[in-house]
């Protein structure tokens, strides 16, 4: 081996030391990219070639293998269903925790003007005929209506605002699965022409994390470098580098809501996906929307309508201080949808309440109060789910309550798994700078000890020519 | 395992996240003094709470109308009490003037008396209280004695609540007690019954109506005794329904409020827990190779 080799290996390997520090470089700059997975410039022996004498070799330095990524699969599989399951249940749970209108001890409630109102029609009935009793019995009547109104707005009202947040994430979803596509199709070319694109690699990988959060969608590699974006119940948004989309369309048979439809790329119907086949975010908000809160709001109305329509019954029954009868207390409401949000004071005994029907008989007189006790009596009479008002929105209550209390627990228990998994993640594929530190000391110090060998070599070669 | 910079800074993120959001509801549970302030918070307790506060309610109102209904019926007592001293002053007179002693100038003078005392009687049937007839039954808004002492009030008995669901009368039926119903005797007309005599000077007459007073007094007493004894009843159904609506103020008061001991020093914790986060962190993030390599 001649001296001018020993300068040219020397010279070829700085590029590998220039290449490490390149790449811990990276690394620091990208410490705190999301989806950003630590790179490695792997150093290999360069292969000797020539031979000094009969048996020895003498080696040519140091080459870049290549600047690998390092991720943990295993761990990398698991996040992916936790980004799903935490951002699902910490959707509902935000979505839920607004809702006050079902608070224990909040003005205006439907179980403190439901005291009021059988309060009042107790006061009535020791004095009948007192004007003043009569009108308390109008207002109060009015505030139960009012108590209705306010509680099942406050509901519906978090049902629209989360669709308005569904439309939103799914003009994200749309562009994430747009990016993926596009990505799956660059990534795929540099896997083609033998290169290896990271840094593509993380951008996509960032991507699919957002997409299991927003929608639940889940990875499905294929052998060409391309990853299939594939929802909870099997609907594939992104086929290789054909990406579907998302749409968003009011459902008449659920007040309007929205529901999410399916448009593939190809142009066939658009279908319905419905609770079961989507995930994340978007998931966990249909689900609080229709199921907790749907539920709630359905109840709601169905209490409304049946109270007013037995209190009416029984009202119609009585007679006014005028001795006419078949007036009702509240308007007469056609069924169950939409009771809570319309149910009212009937208008003619708001304008006069000496028509509460509190006597038994058209010729009672003023002291008469028989239909008043019955009317009291409603207040323990069972609806048709077996309850009586007050516990029917004991029940109301609680089953809300249980429903919120389960998923902010789940939230709670999702949120740490999907935080240990990510310190897991990071503990694999994160930068420590400490480390890249060392690593770019390490390369340094190298670095510098080759130029010396090149100084020195060089110093020889000037000797040899001094020689000559 | 690795631990890098993001890592600490996520785990940092999450921990103080974490503290602050037990400092916060610390916080809300010693100000508002509430502990369920959400049904997510204690479904149980706030679902029992509804119930709670409607039987507050309702033990609140009973005890307030059954109140109403003892003072009305006190009101009655008094009415009738008034109307027994009439009652027994017109005996007074027919015993005296039932004696053949006296001639008929004396008894008519002893007329104009009994005259008089019969309106003392019709204005004492016809109090009102609250504005309303007490004696009318079901007819309380009008007057339920007419100046010739006939009733056109009802016989109907008004009921309040003394107890969810069970009624007890509020009212006393002046038909029977002053009327004499359908076995008794009217005191009005006695007393109708006894001026005429006076007037015209009928020893036999006057001395007829000392037995019918005597009835109508123990009619009165009968009457009076039941007012007392509704009056009674409504007032431990007052001081029952006093009771409940306490002890349902004690079970909302269990079910919903903070402890506020417990609260104040969670809150204390709470702050200190976030003050120890807050230090660690401000250490650990301070530490790194790049600050030591020169």
């Amino acid at each position: 081996m001649d001296l001018i080799s020993v300068i040219m290996n020397a010279g070829a390997s700085l590029s590998v030391y220039r290449a490490q520090v390149a790449t811990a470089s990276h690394n620091i700059a990208n410490a705190n990219t999301p989806g950003y997975a630590r790179q490695e410039a792997i150093a290999t022996e360069t292969t000797p070639s020539s031979a000094i004498g009969t048996n020895a070799y003498i080696g040519r330095g140091v080459s870049l293998q290549g600047v690998v990524q390092t991720r943990d699969i295993f761990v990398e599989t698991q996040i992916n269903v936790a980004y799903n399951n935490s951002a699902s249940t910490a959707a509902q749970s935000d979505a839920l925790s607004t809702v006050t209108a079902l608070d224990p001890q909040g003005s205006g409630s439907v179980t403190n003007a439901l005291g009021a109102f059988y309060s009042a029609l107790r006061d009535l009935n020791q004095n009948p005929g007192d004007q003043g009793l009569r009108r308390a019995v109008v207002e109060s009547a009015k505030t139960l209506a009012t108590a209705f109104n306010t509680t099942v707005n406050s509901i519906s009202t978090a049902r629209t605002a989360i669709d308005q947040n569904l439309t939103s994430l799914v003009d994200k979803v749309n562009g994430l699965v747009a990016s993926v596509a596009d990505l799956n199709q660059r990534i795929a070319l540099a896997i083609n022409s033998g290169r290896t694109p990271n840094d593509l690699l993380d951008i996509r990988q960032s991507a699919l994390d957002q997409l299991a959060q927003m929608v639940g969608a889940r990875p499905v590699p294929d052998d060409h470098g391309s990853v299939n974006v594939v929802l909870p119940g099997g609907t594939c948004l992104v086929s290789g580098i054909v990406p579907s989309s998302l749409k968003i369309q009011a459902n008449t048979a659920n007040s309007n809501h929205v529901d999410v439809v399916f448009a593939p790329q190809d142009g066939a119907t658009p279908t319905v996906l419905n609770l079961s086949e989507l995930g994340g975010q978007i998931g966990g908000l249909l689900s609080a929307r229709d199921n907790t809160l749907g539920v709630a709001e359905s109840s709601l109305n169905t209490l409304a309508y049946e109270l007013s329509t037995a209190i009416n019954q029984q009202h119609e029954q009585g007679y006014a201080l005028d001795g006419t009868s078949n007036h009702d207390l509240f308007m007469t409401l056609p069924g169950p949808t939409a009771a809570a949000k319309n149910i009212a004071i009937d208008p003619d005994v708001d304008a006069d309440p000496s028509l509460v029907a509190a006597a038994g008989n058209a010729t009672g007189g003023t002291g008469d109060a028989t239909n008043l006790q019955k009317l009291i009596g409603t207040e323990t009479l069972n609806l048709s789910n077996g309850l009586n008002a007050q516990q029917g929105f004991a029940k109301l209550t609680s089953d809300f309550g249980i429903a919120v209390n389960t998923v902010n627990d789940n939230a709670a228990f999702d949120k740490n798994l999907l935080n240990d998994l990510t310190s897991a993640r990071e503990s694999a594929s994160g930068v420590s700078t400490d480390d890249e530190m060392i690593k770019l000391t390490q390369a340094q110090s190298a670095y510098n000890a080759l130029t010396k060998v090149i100084v020195t070599t060089n110093a020889m070669l000037d000797t040899l020519m001094k020689i000559i | 395992m690795r631990v890098t910079e993001k890592m600490i800074f996520e785990s940092t993120i999450n921990q103080t996240g974490k503290s602050r959001e037990n400092l916060a509801r610390a916080q809300e549970q010693v100000a508002s003094g509430s502990r369920v302030l959400h049904p997510g918070d204690d479904p149980v307790a706030a679902s029992l709470s509804v119930g709670h506060t409607v039987d507050k309610a309702r033990y609140t109102a009973i005890g307030q109308t059954a109140q109403r209904a003892a003072d009305e019926l006190n009101a009655a007592d008094t009415a009738l009490d008034g109307i027994t001293a009439v009652a027994n002053r017109a005996l007074e007179i027919a015993t005296q003037f039932g004696n053949d002693s006296y001639g008929p100038t004396d008894r008519a003078t002893a007329a104009v008396e009994v005259n008089g005392i019969y309106q003392q009687a019709l204005s004492l049937l016809n109090s009102t209280y609250g504005g309303r007839y007490i004696f009318g039954g079901f007819k309380d808004n009008a007057a339920p004695f007419a100046a010739d002492g006939s009733f056109v009030g009802d016989s109907n008995t008004r009921e309040v609540e003394v107890a969810p669901g069970l009624y007890q009368a509020a009212s006393l039926n002046a038909d029977t007690i002053v009327k004499g119903g359908t076995s008794g005797v009217d005191l009005l007309q006695t007393m109708t019954d006894l001026s005429t005599s006076l007037q015209q000077n009928d020893a036999n007459g006057i001395r007829a109506g000392l037995s019918n007073l005597n009835l109508c007094i123990n009619q009165l007493a009968a009457g009076r005794t039941i007012a007392g004894m509704a009056q009674d009843q409504f007032q431990s159904a007052v001081s029952t329904a006093q009771d409940a609506t306490a002890d349902e103020k004690v079970k909302i008061g269990t079910l919903l409020d903070a402890d506020i001991l417990d609260a104040s020093t969670r809150l204390a914790s709470a702050q200190y827990a976030l003050s120890a986060t807050l230090s660690a962190t401000a250490k650990t993030l301070s530490m790194s190779l790049a600050d030591k390599l020169g």
